[in-house]
Formats: C-alpha cells, sequence, structure tokens
C-alpha cells in the first residue's frame, strides 16, 4: 500500500480549488470543468487504487500513518502532519471523492447559467480537500482543522449567492453554531493535552484506558460530541442545516447531505476506544440521536420547500446512524452512512432536476403533475424515496434495518431507541412519498409552472443514474444471515462487531416492512387518491402543525435565550460602560484637573497691578512671618 | 563717624519705593510704569549705598553699581518693546495688551 | 559588528537625515525605504542566525556610559524578541510603502516620524537593560505624538493628549520601580546594575516584589491595554491615520505584553504569582468584554480596535499562566496578532478609498465588484477569528492548552471570546462585503498591484505560520522556559512542568562580593527564585 497516494487524493482538490481561485480573470467554462472535475475524479481513481492495494494486505498492515514534517513542538507537546489511512478512512475516502466526483460533473451543467461558475468549483474543490483532510487526519489537532475548513468551506457554499440576505445570514448561522461544536472539540483537546500530553489518535487510544480517569474520559466523549452534534446536526443544535438550504442544490447534495454533515458519525466511529470507556456518553448520544430522528422526522411532514424536507430528512436519518453509533453498532452506523449518501445526494440531484428544469422554484404549492414532463427525474426521485423509507431490497432497506436490530439487541435502553426508530421509520416513508406525490403526481399547481418544465441533459443526468444504481442496490454488500462485507472491511478499526441476533432481525424485519407500508399508504391516501384531501384535512390539527411548521420554536427560544440578552449586553456595554464608565472615569479626571485649574485661572487676570500687590502682599506677610518668628 | 544717620537713607528710599509701587499700580501706560520701576530700583540703590556707609563696606556699593547697570539694559529692552507696541499704533495701555493671554 | 545596534539607529539616522529643510518627498521616500529595508534586511540576517536553542541573550552589544551610575547602552536578541523585531520593521517597511502610494500632506515629516518610531519600538524590543527600555518606551511616544497629532483626524489633539497622559501615568511609576528594583537589587548584592538578565537573578521579598511588579504591570496594562485601562484605545485608533493604527495595534501593543514577559514575570515571580490571578480575571473581562463591544461597534476601525483588546486578552492570559505552553503559544500569538490587525487595518484602508467614513452599516456589497478583495479579506477575517487552521488558531489553542492546566474554568470561558470572535468577525466580513450592494465604489476598492505588494507578505506570513508554526515556536521554547521557570516555581508547581534555566543566571561577577551580608546562600549560580519559601 502507498500512502503517497492519500497525500495526492487530499492535494489534487486543493490544487484545483487554488488554481481556479488564482486564474487572473474568469476562466472560460470548458477550463473550470477540467480544473473542476478533474482533479475530483483522479482523486476518486486513486482512492480506488489505494482500496484496491488495501484489499490486497493483511487485514493488520492495513493501518499506515504517513508523517510528513513536524508540524509543531510546544513544552512536551509535539505534533507532526500526518494522514492515517487504514479501512475507516479510505471508506470515508471513497464516499466523500465518489459522490464528490458525481456531483461535480452534475453541477457542471446544473451551474451553468451562474455568473460565478469559476468561483463554485474553486469553493467545491476547497471543501473537498478539507472534508479529506478530516477524515485522513492522524490526530485530533488536523481532525479539528479539517472540521473548521470543511464549516468553512460550507459558510462559503451555504452563502454563495451573496448578494441574497437570507442566503447572508444561513451561512452566519451555520458558521457559528459549528465554532460552538469546534470549541467543543478544542476543550476536549485541552483535556486531552493536560491528561495524556499527546493528540496523536493512536496514542490515545492507546494511553486512554489507564491514563484518562472516568470524569476525564466522559467529559472528552461528550465535548467531542457536542462538536459532532453541532456538525451533524443533532438537537439541540441542528437549527442551521434547514437554513443552510438556501445553498446551490449541488452543494445542499455534497456538503448538507451526503458528506460534511455525516461527519459527527466518522468522528464517533474514529474515537469509539474512548466512548467504550464512557458509559453516559455514549447513552447520551444514543439518545440525542434517537430524539433528533423523531423530531426532525415528524418537522418533516408539513414542510412546504422541498429542499427544507430534504434537510428535515438529512437530520433524521444522521439521528439514526449517531443513535447506532451510540448503541456502539459502529458497522451499522456507516454502512448507513455510505448508503445514506447514495440516496441522499440521488433525492437532492434528482429533486435539483426539478428546481434546475422550474428555474429556481423550490416550493411543493408550486409543483405537482411534473411526473408527466420529468419522467427521468420522476423515476430517480422515487428510486431515492424508496431507498430512503427502506423499502425492501434497496439501500436503506439494509442499513437501516440492521440499526433497529443492533438497537433491539442492546438492552432496555436499545428496545425504546429501537421503538422510536421504527416509528419514526414510518414518518419517514410518510413523508418521502407525500413528496414523491405533492411533486410529480397530481394535477398542475394553481397558475402553472411559471416556466415550462426543462429535462435536464447528460450531464445532469448521467451522475443520477449511477447514484439511482447504487441506492437500488448499494445494499447487497451486507446482507443479514448472509454476507457483511462492511463490517469485515472495518474490523482492524472497530473490532470484530457482533451483529444482530435473528429474532432481533426478524422483529425490525416484520415491524419495519408493516410501518413503511402504513406510511406509505397514509401519503398515498391522502396526497395521491384525492387531490383535494389535503386542503379539506388542513383543519385538524391546528395547533399541532403550526408547533410542527415552526420547527418546534428552536430558533425563536434561542432568539430570545441567547441571541437577544447577549446583543442587548453588548449594546448596553458599548452605550453606557464603555462612554459612561471607562470613558467617564477618564473625562472626570480631566474635569477634575480642568476645574481646580479653572478656579487657580482667577488669579492669573493678567493686570500687572494686581500681580504686584499680590508680590508686594506676599512679602510683607512673609516679612512679618520671620519676624514674627525671630522675635518669639 | 557722623553726617545723616541711616534712619533717613531708608526713610528715603521707602518713600521713594512707596512712591514706585504706587505708580506700578495705578498707572496704566507701559512708559510711565517703568519710569514707576525705575524709581523702585532706584530706591533699592539709596538703601543699598546707605547700608555700605553704615557697615564701611564697598559690596553695597558695587551692588548698587550692577543694579544700575542692570536697569539700564532692562528700560533699553521696556522702550524696545514700548515703542514696538506702539509701532503697531496700539494704545498704550497694558491692560489692554492681552493677545497672549489663554 | 555591532548588529543590533544598527538595527535600531538606522532609523533614527534616516529619520534625522529627513529633518534637514529641504528634502525633496522623492529623496525622503527614497531614504526612508532604503533605512527601513536594510533594518528588516538586517532582522532577517539576524533570524537566519539566531540560536534557536539558547535561552539568554544573543548578539549581545554592551557598553558602559556612566559606569558609576551603572549606565550602560545595551542591546540583543533572543528567541522571543527576535520575532518583534522582525514584526515591527517588516509592518514599518509595509506601512512605509503604503503611504508613498497614497501620501499624506507634509509627506517628508510623516516618514520621518515613522522611522523615529520605528526606532523606538526597535530599540524597546531589543534593550537588555531596564534604563534603555525605559528611555525607549518613553521616546517612542514622541513620534507617535506627532503622527497622531498632526495628521491625525478629527478628535486628534483629545485623543494624542489623552494617548500621552495615559501612558504617561504608567510609565511614571515604571521609572520609580526600575530605580527601586536596582537600588533594592544593590542592597542585596552590593552591585548596582540595570541589565535586565543579572536582576533576574535577584531575590527580593515577596512584598518588594508585589510592589515592584505592581510598579511595572501597571505601565505594561496601560500599554497592552489590560481591561480596564483601555480608554485610550478607541479614541487614539479612530484619530490616527490608517497606517498609524496599524502601527500601533500591530506593534506598539506588543510592547506591554513583551514587558510583563521579559521582566515582569521573570524578575519578580513572588509578585507575579500574587498578581497572576488578577491579571488573569481582567484579560478574560477583556477578552468577553471587548468581543462584545467589538460586535456593536459603529465603524470599522472600532470593531478591529476592540477585537484587538479582546486578542490581547488571551496573550496575557498565556503570559500570567505560568505555562511553556502558554507562554510559547502567547510569543506565538504577538506575531499573529501583528500581522492580521495590520492586514485588516490595511484592508480598512482599501475600503476608505471608495466610501466616505468606515462606518459598518452604511456599506454593504463589496465582493460583488472586489472579488479579490473579498478573498483576502475572508482570509484576514478567517484569521482573526482564529479558525482552526489558520495561524492564529495555532497561538490561542496553546495559549488556551496552557491556561488549561492550571485554571480550567479561565480557558472555558475563554473560548466564549472565540465563538464571539466569529460572530464580530462576521459582521464586519458580511455586511461590508455581501448583501446587496450600496454605499461604496466597489471599483475603486478592488486590489490594485501595489495592494498586492503591501497585503501580500502579510498574508504569506500568515499562510506559512499556520503550516510551519515550529519556524516561530521553535526558537521560543528555551527563553520562554528560563522567563517563567521563576514564576512556576513561585507558584509551586509540580516539578516536572518546571524547565530550569541553563544558564546560569546572574553571572558569576553579579554575585554578591563576599563581607555583604544580604542572603548570600540564596542566590547560587543556577537556582532562581528560591526566595518562594525563606
Amino acid at each position: 500500500m502507498e500512502p503517497a497516494l492519500a497525500w495526492i487524493v487530499l492535494g489534487l482538490p486543493l490544487l484545483g480549488a487554488a488554481t481556479l481561485a488564482a486564474w487572473p480573470s474568469e476562466p472560460p467554462r470548458s477550463m473550470t470543468r477540467v480544473l473542476g472535475v478533474g482533479p475530483m475524479v483522479v482523486s476518486f481513481l486513486l482512492t480506488a487504487w489505494l482500496y484496491v492495494q488495501m484489499l490486497g494486505e493483511n487485514s493488520d498492515d492495513r493501518l499506515v500513518v504517513s508523517r510528513v514534517w513536524e508540524w509543531i513542538e510546544i513544552g512536551d507537546l509535539s505534533i507532526d502532519v500526518a494522514l492515517q489511512v487504514d479501512p475507516l478512512s479510505v471508506m470515508m475516502m471513497l464516499v466523500v471523492t465518489g459522490v464528490g466526483s458525481l456531483i461535480f460533473i452534475y453541477s457542471t451543467e446544473y451551474m451553468e447559467h451562474d455568473r460565478d461558475y469559476r468561483r463554485f468549483f474553486a469553493e467545491m474543490g476547497f471543501f473537498v480537500f478539507s472534508m479529506l483532510l478530516l477524515v485522513l487526519a492522524a490526530n485530533f489537532l488536523f481532525l479539528i482543522v479539517g472540521w473548521a475548513l470543511v464549516g468553512l468551506a460550507s459558510y462559503l457554499l451555504i452563502g454563495f449567492y451573496y448578494e441574497k440576505p437570507p442566503a447572508v445570514a444561513a451561512a452566519k448561522k451555520a458558521f457559528i453554531i459549528n465554532v460552538i461544536g469546534d470549541l467543543a472539540m478544542v476543550i476536549a483537546a485541552f483535556i486531552l493535552v493536560v491528561e495524556l500530553g499527546t493528540l496523536n489518535y493512536l496514542l490515545v487510544f492507546e494511553a486512554a484506558p489507564d491514563g484518562l480517569g472516568r470524569g476525564a474520559v466522559e467529559a472528552v466523549t461528550i465535548l467531542l460530541f457536542v462538536g459532532a452534534a453541532a456538525k451533524s446536526a443533532q438537537v439541540p443544535l441542528h437549527t442551521w442545516l434547514p437554513d443552510a438550504m438556501e445553498g446551490p442544490t449541488p452543494v445542499s447534495a455534497l456538503i448538507h447531505a451526503a458528506t460534511m454533515v455525516t461527519a459527527g458519525v466518522y468522528l464517533i466511529v474514529r474515537t469509539h476506544e474512548l466512548y467504550e470507556l464512557a458509559p453516559y456518553a455514549s447513552d447520551l448520544v444514543a439518545i440525542t440521536g434517537a430524539v433528533t430522528l423523531f423530531l426532525a422526522a415528524t418537522i418533516a411532514t408539513v414542510q412546504v420547500d422541498v429542499k427544507r424536507v430534504l434537510a428535515w430528512s438529512t437530520i433524521s436519518q444522521i439521528g439514526y446512524m449517531i443513535m447506532a453509533a451510540g448503541l456502539g453498532a459502529y458497522g451499522a452506523a456507516m454502512y448507513h452512512l455510505m448508503t445514506h449518501a447514495f440516496f441522499k445526494a440521488l433525492l437532492f440531484l434528482s429533486i435539483g432536476m426539478v428546481i434546475h428544469g422550474l428555474a429556481g422554484a423550490q416550493s411543493l404549492d408550486r409543483m405537482g403533475g411534473l411526473g408527466r414532463h420529468l419522467k427521468f427525474a420522476y423515476v430517480a426521485t422515487a428510486i431515492g424515496v424508496l431507498a430512503i423509507s427502506g423499502v425492501p431490497g434497496t439501500a436503506g432497506f439494509f442499513s437501516k434495518d440492521e440499526i433497529l436490530a443492533s438497537a433491539w439487541d442492546a438492552g432496555d435502553l436499545g428496545r425504546v431507541l429501537w421503538l422510536v426508530g421504527a416509528l419514526a421509520a414510518g414518518i419517514t416513508a410518510f413523508y418521502m412519498f407525500r413528496l414523491l406525490f405533492r411533486t410529480f403526481s397530481g394535477p398542475e399547481p394553481e397558475g402553472g409552472y411559471g416556466v415550462h418544465p426543462q429535462p435536464s441533459r447528460w450531464p445532469m443526468a448521467a451522475p443520477v443514474a449511477v447514484l439511482a444504481v447504487l441506492s437500488l442496490w448499494g445494499g447487497w454488500i451486507q446482507v443479514p444471515r448472509g454476507w457483511t462485507w462492511i463490517i469485515d472491511w472495518l474490523e482492524p478499526v472497530i473490532g470484530r462487531e457482533s451483529i444482530p441476533g435473528q429474532q432481533a432481525e426478524l422483529v425490525t424485519l416484520a415491524t419495519s416492512i408493516a410501518v413503511v407500508a402504513i406510511g406509505a399508504a397514509a401519503a398515498w391516501w391522502i396526497f395521491a387518491v384525492d387531490p383535494a384531501r389535503p386542503k379539506r384535512l388542513a383543519g385538524r390539527l391546528v395547533a399541532t402543525r403550526r408547533l410542527l411548521e415552526d420547527q418546534f420554536r428552536f430558533d425563536h427560544v434561542y432568539d430570545r435565550a441567547v441571541v437577544g440578552p447577549t446583543r442587548d449586553l453588548a449594546e448596553y456595554l458599548y452605550r453606557r460602560m464603555e462612554s459612561g464608565f471607562v470613558d467617564g472615569l477618564v473625562r472626570g479626571a480631566i474635569s477634575l484637573a480642568r476645574g481646580s485649574a479653572m478656579g487657580l485661572r482667577a488669579a492669573q487676570n493678567g493686570l500687572v497691578r494686581t500681580y504686584v500687590f499680590v508680590m508686594i502682599s506676599g512679602v510683607v506677610g512673609l516679612g512679618a512671618l520671620l519676624a514674627w518668628v525671630v522675635t518669639r | 563717624m557722623s553726617g545723616v544717620p541711616l534712619f533717613w537713607y531708608l526713610m528715603l528710599s521707602f518713600g521713594l519705593f512707596g512712591l514706585g509701587l504706587v505708580g506700578v499700580m495705578r498707572r496704566r501706560n507701559p512708559l510711565l510704569m517703568l519710569l514707576a520701576v525705575e524709581l523702585m530700583l532706584n530706591s533699592a540703590n539709596i538703601a543699598l549705598v546707605g547700608f555700605a556707609r553704615q557697615w564701611n563696606n564697598t559690596d553695597g556699593q558695587i551692588f548698587a553699581l550692577v543694579v544700575m547697570a542692570v536697569a539700564a539694559a532692562e528700560v533699553v529692552i521696556g522702550l524696545g518693546l514700548v515703542v514696538a507696541v506702539f509701532r503697531q499704533r496700539l494704545a498704550l495701555n497694558v491692560d489692554e495688551m492681552s493677545s497672549l493671554k489663554g | 559588528m555591532p548588529m543590533v545596534t544598527a538595527i535600531i539607529l538606522l532609523p533614527l539616522a534616516a529619520a534625522l537625515a529627513l529633518a534637514i529643510p529641504d528634502t525633496s518627498r522623492m529623496q525622503a521616500r527614497i531614504i526612508a525605504l532604503l533605512a527601513a529595508g536594510l533594518s528588516f534586511a538586517m532582522v532577517v540576517s539576524l533570524t537566519v542566525r539566531l540560536d534557536r536553542d539558547a535561552a539568554g541573550l544573543q548578539f549581545v552589544d554592551q557598553h558602559s556610559w556612566v559606569s558609576d551610575a551603572a549606565l550602560q547602552w545595551a542591546v540583543g536578541v533572543d528567541g522571543i524578541s527576535i520575532w518583534l523585531l522582525l514584526l515591527t520593521s517588516g509592518i514599518v517597511l509595509l506601512g512605509l510603502i503604503a503611504t508613498a502610494w497614497r501620501p499624506p500632506e507634509r509627506e517628508v515629516g510623516f516618514l520621518a516620524a515613522m522611522l523615529a518610531g520605528e526606532a523606538g519600538l526597535l530599540g524597546l524590543f531589543a534593550a537588555a537593560d531596564l534604563v534603555v527600555f525605559y528611555i525607549f518606551w518613553e521616546a517612542m511616544l514622541v513620534p507617535f505624538f506627532f503622527l497622531i497629532g498632526m495628521w491625525g483626524s478629527e478628535g486628534r489633539v483629545f485623543a494624542t493628549t489623552k494617548f500621552i497622559i495615559y501612558t504617561m501615568v504608567g510609565s511614571l511609576p515604571m521609572l520609580v520601580a526600575i530605580l527601586a528594583t536596582a537600588f533594592i537589587a544593590q542592597d542585596t548584592t552590593g552591585q548596582l546594575t540595570f541589565t535586565i538578565s543579572e536582576l533576574r537573578g535577584v531575590s527580593f521579598t515577596e512584598t518588594q516584589s508585589t510592589w515592584l511588579f505592581a510598579g511595572f504591570a501597571l505601565a505594561f496594562a496601560i500599554k497592552v491595554p489590560v481591561w480596564p485601562f483601555h480608554g485610550w484605545l478607541p479614541d487614539a485608533y479612530r484619530a490616527a491615520p490608517l497606517v498609524v493604527t496599524a502601527v500601533l495595534a500591530a506593534v506598539m501593543s506588543k510592547a506591554g505584553v513583551y514587558g510583563l514577559i521579559r521582566i515582569g514575570v521573570p524578575t519578580f515571580p513572588d509578585g507575579a504569582e500574587n498578581f497572576a490571578i488578577i491579571l488573569s480575571v481582567l484579560a478574560l473581562v477583556g477578552i468577553i468584554y471587548g468581543s462584545l463591544v467589538a460586535w456593536r461597534a459603529p465603524t470599522m476601525r472600532m470593531l478591529v480596535g476592540y477585537s484587538s483588546l479582546a486578542h490581547l486578552g488571551f496573550i496575557v492570559l498565556g503570559i500570567m499562566a505560568f505555562d511553556i505552553q502558554a507562554g510559547q503559544g502567547a510569543v506565538l500569538q504577538m506575531v499573529n496578532h501583528g500581522l492580521v490587525v495590520a492586514a485588516a487595518f490595511l484592508i480598512i484602508g482599501l475600503i476608505n478609498r471608495g466610501t466616505a467614513g468606515d462606518h459598518i452599516d452604511r456599506i454593504g456589497g463589496i465582493a460583488a465588484g472586489a472579488p479579490r478583495l473579498a478573498v483576502v479579506f475572508l482570509f484576514v477575517s478567517m484569521a482573526a477569528l482564529a479558525i482552526p487552521g489558520s495561524n492564529a488558531f495555532v497561538g490561542e489553542f496553546f495559549i488556551l492548552t496552557g491556561v488549561f492546566r492550571h485554571h480550567v474554568w479561565i480557558a472555558v470561558l475563554a473560548t466564549i471570546g472565540v465563538v464571539l470572535a466569529a460572530v464580530y468577525m462576521l459582521r464586519l466580513y458580511q455586511t461590508a462585503m455581501n448583501g446587496p450592494a450600496f454605499g461604496a465604489n466597489s471599483r475603486a476598492i478592488e486590489l490594485r498591484p501595489v495592494d498586492y505588494v503591501v497585503l501580500s507578505p502579510l498574508v504569506g506570513a500568515m499562510l506559512v505560520i499556520a503550516l510551519w508554526p515550529a519556524s516561530i515556536v521553535g526558537s521560543t521554547r528555551a527563553p520562554v522556559a528560563q522567563a517563567v521557570a521563576p514564576a512556576q516555581i513561585a507558584a509551586e508547581r509540580p516539578a516536572d512542568q518546571i524547565e530550569r534555566p541553563v544558564v546560569p543566571n546572574p553571572p558569576p561577577e553579579a554575585l554578591p562580593l563576599p563581607g555583604d551580608e544580604p542572603p548570600i546562600d540564596e542566590v547560587p549560580a543556577p537556582a532562581v527564585g528560591e526566595e518562594a519559601s525563606p
């Protein structure tokens, strides 16, 4: 195995992005395409080669740390610029570069009409570099660096249309929530440095069982999880992701669905040695995941913006992964991460074809009956919906069922979470089929589409087709009671993971098929059978719908409880404290000096006779005093 | 040792000083004020000379000479300033010479 | 060759040369750039030749002047001060280049004052003697007095007066403290000396140490400034010409923190230990206060100015933690902050090209017309908010690591300042650059070739530090370890965290003479600060 390949894979997207950024003026579009897509595809091919090489190795030899130079030596702490190439990072690299390449190809067409063609590819390339750095880093410091740089890339791409105030606001929100997450991780790193004196993964994991006290390890894992929750949009740090849909659709597909937002799952799997030492933190992770997946699924049922539906479904699906990771089913979490990347990218890209075809419309109210015009997008979306709902045989079916089955086997807490997950699976089927029906079937919206829906050309269709195939058949790499390629592949990293028992498999299988069927049928009955029915039902459950449409009012509460008071405090400090107290002290001293000077100034009236008089009086007075002293 | 007793020297000196003092305080014309200052300086000279005679010590006389030289220099500068002010066609009134006052 | 002396005197000589009447603008520019450039080149050559593992001063240039009064000229550099010399000479050089392109009125005088200011700062950072330090500390004020007072904008007289008086209020107690230090040291060692390295070994009682430290710390705290001594900062930053503001914020603010790590902490370990928590808490308050105020500040300059207050709080925290990692981080952060804040002020200068004022809320959407500037501005903003991966992150990370080791909650609370940094820097960047375009002629703002000349060295330096922080940090270990070791002993830190200085300190000739009764046995060659347990 050649670890230098990993460096090349890491460097190519950055090189492409830097070249594009440094190009003196807007380069020709063909050149932008070459510089944007080329490095991505080459990176993917090299990653594939790396994977093949790794397959040829013994499973014990599949971990290589490639160090280039010592980044810093400070105090007793030494940190290297190093990459850790192992099955976990290679799996993430494959997902990132593979799905990334498809989305890059798709973007060449999707962004064709945009003024900032070059900037788009430069920023996307920078994102891919950061994401690869995140998954390849060999120590916590560079993990944090990658973590923050993907946040920066995400900020840039959410705010891609920087003339639009909502996009700018959404970008800022995403950035700041992610900074909060970064800082939690930074504090976790402080604890590791102080307690263990190293940030190197391997050394930390080796020393942790003996070197970290119980409290320290719980603190580290909880802090890392705060970082993970911020990045992966878990409750209560999830509010940025729905707003992030202001970015271009390929961005939403790559960053806010397939790769970056799943970094939290990667982080937990990467540091699973620590989580295994921290039962409370692990339970917290699992419960947070379950709460998130349920809340997000319910919110998704009432959203009107197509991309927001997908955003909430992303949050919900990541909730599944986080829950699995918290319960110790790391293989299942990674498995779902991979299949989710396929079908969520597929959904975003096929819905993106609809948005592109309608020249930017995103509201479900402006859609309906599009299946007649955009057949390809219809089929692709349908496949994505089947996969995410977990219809038997599709990718989502295998991975989601494995998570649920693992939960079933994970004690009392696991059973409760299993119930939540199974219920949410039904809701998932409901809202995804709702999306499908409201977009593609039924009558045209009142007032037409605004523009005639345009079918897409091959650069958009081809990646969608590939993703559709992966979403349909990609789940077959791990089949219960059959073969376990994912778990086998990850074994050098996460150890031999126990596979769910037969009872768990069967109960889950039956339940999930039932709830999915119920959810899909409900959506069909409400949205597809009778076009007037949604309107008739709109009067029911008004309060609940309002609560869901307001997304449980998290934003409202944050605004009232955190942002508002802080701003008031800052305003107070600036207006009162700064000019009143700090400056007031100074001005007070000045006016004291000036006042006393003004008093004395009266003596300096400029009249010579006064001076003479005062002087003579002084002389006489002093003489009298002297005489009195002498004669006394 | 006979002659005018010291007392009268001092009385003369005191009287001249009082005249000069009143002159400086009452007059507003810089020329007259200069004259009054000269009067005061000379009263001091008389006192110095008187004391020198009393104690048979020439220091007082020498000092009186020095004072005269200084007074001469001072008058030159003072008159020069007065003439300069006069050239500016300003009133010769010290109370109104206040352009440097803060 | 007395290189360090030459580095200091060259700008001074050039400043004097410019004072010759009838110097033409072109001559003045050439002289100024030559002097600043040559000085910078010499600093670079020193940097290259520096022994990165040595703790003591190198390239020392020492000449006795009035030996009875122990007055002397003593300058030298070590792994800490070399970076500040580099920063000073580099930033002033760039400032002069920027000035040459947008010349102010009375340009010759401006250049002369800048050069004199540079000489003052260089001398301050290179001083190896308390008197030399003090002289440069005060002398530096004169050119800055004129720079703000003559070339400033509205309110400059008030700002200058306030600035000078504030600084004097601090520096006069420092003069008293300097004299007291020397005389008390004379009482114990029998030798009158102002040499900093020799005074480091002297044992003061805890009371003496506390009062002397307080005398120095007040001057340093005002200069930094540490909250709540920052009253001069908004006015001076607002009134000064932008280039001068850049130098003030980038370089002069380092004088205070440099004084702390060079003189305050190593010479008066007991006093420093007594003030450690107070100063740390003030720094912490400054971090949060500065960040909050920066968030609401109306103009760009004020925003960056108050952000300086916050960033310098981190540096003070790092020094007062008495931790090698935190100290090294603090030194690195001095350089980082200098680079970032200079770049930020220079960018604000560019934006001022296309707008009347620099009110944040009255401009927007510059990115559309000035995409290149937007990229550079974004880069600088990210460095200013210390995003992981930037140069400033390295400094802040290690400062806070060191602080965390000793005061967990101070470190955790300080991270709030990092979140707020994101809030205010994004406000600055987004309101100016994004959104609908209005209020500014963005074509006039877009980078021109000369702007690249000025900005690219700064951006390049930030990149180099981000990728290879060891370049700076590597040379700071020995000096920082030596500087904080006495305070660590005073704070009764675990022995494994303390690195004893390698250099015998004080040097043998400064040892007490036989017959002097003061605590002879307490000043053996390598041990420092053992008076902690008298």
